[in-house]
């Protein structure tokens, strides 16, 4: 199970005009257990991230990002992670925005165990399709 | 008469939208109203492409009409030589998910009791657009196992459960 993770300052950033979700384009990060992101993280140079070597690319593409009667609702496609190669082990994913001025963090979640990736294999990041990533009401 | 544009188009407009306000958002010159127009031209094709998508789609039971989207693009499976197709789903992103009763469900302590359970969002999914509204309007909704993702709901699994 990934747990979902907030990262704080996130709140406050989309109420600044740090992020435009509807345009802006999100980013996969990937670290290990021992570099885990915290909450107090900000931009993607707290992070020490993996090596992207043989890894397809990071980029999620925003389906919808909306509100109806006050309730906001960013909701993402689904990324699959192809490896053309060996990829580095990691256990934390997160996401930032590729698009704002110091590429601000926004979640990240843990996989709960070490994920590897040899040639040729998959790792799907299975958003929750028309619930959404996240809501704010 | 205008002819309707099918999803590739659509991808394709759409690509080049998002690849247009990338561009201006990291030049410094860019002004607020070129940024303002061209996220919403960004806007703009993923709303056609999700009308595009729920063609045919009944409206929910709250009343909403159905979003459509692209849940997983379709990939190449290297690893079992296969190609893996792309998932379309309709859901409504108005009607929260509900617990319901499964034979096949995870077994969760709910009000003092132990229920089998699996949640149920309120969408449906299929490997072609025309499918997932078929499915739809069918009300064969998607059912899983993402308690922790319902809001406000921490579930406890009963000590039978596998997790």
């Amino acid at each position: 199970m990934a747990t979902f993770n907030k990262i704080n300052s996130f709140v406050e950033a989309v109420n600044e005009k740090v992020h435009n979700m509807g345009a802006d384009q999100l980013t996969v990060f990937l670290t290990t257990n021992a570099n885990a992101p915290v909450a107090t993280n900000t931009q993607l140079s707290n992070i020490t991230q993996i090596s992207y070597t043989n890894l397809s690319s990071r980029n999620i593409t925003t389906s919808t990002s909306a509100q109806t009667s006050g309730t906001y609702k960013l909701v993402l496609t689904d990324l699959v992670l192809t490896a053309s190669g060996a990829v580095a082990t990691f256990r934390m994913v997160g996401i930032y925005n590729d698009t704002a001025t110091n590429d601000e963090l926004i979640c990240w979640y843990d996989y709960g165990a070490d994920v590897t990736l040899a040639n040729g294999e998959t790792f799907t990041l299975d958003f929750d399709g028309t619930n959404g990533l996240y809501q704010m009401a | 008469m205008t002819t309707q544009r099918t999803e590739k188009q659509i991808l394709i407009d759409l690509r080049e939208a998002r690849e247009g306000y990338a561009a201006l958002a990291s030049n410094e010159n860019s002004t607020q109203a070129q940024l303002r127009d061209a996220a919403a031209a960004v806007k703009a094709l993923n709303a056609e492409l999700g009308e595009y998508i729920v063609r045919g789609a009944d409206p929910c039971e709250c009343n909403a009409t159905p979003m459509g989207m692209l849940k997983t693009p379709g990939y190449y499976d290297q690893a079992k030589g296969v190609d893996v197709p792309a998932v379309w789903e309709v859901g409504c992103v108005y009607c929260n998910p509900v617990l319901v009763e499964r034979e096949d469900g995870k077994a969760l302590i709910i009000d003092d009791a132990t229920k089998t359970v699996k949640r149920r969002s309120f969408s449906a999914r299929a490997t072609t657009p025309e499918e997932a509204v078929r499915k739809w309007n069918e009300k064969l909704w998607v059912e899983d196992f993402y308690f922790y993702r319902m809001k406000g709901f921490t579930p406890v699994y009963a000590p039978e459960a596998k997790v």
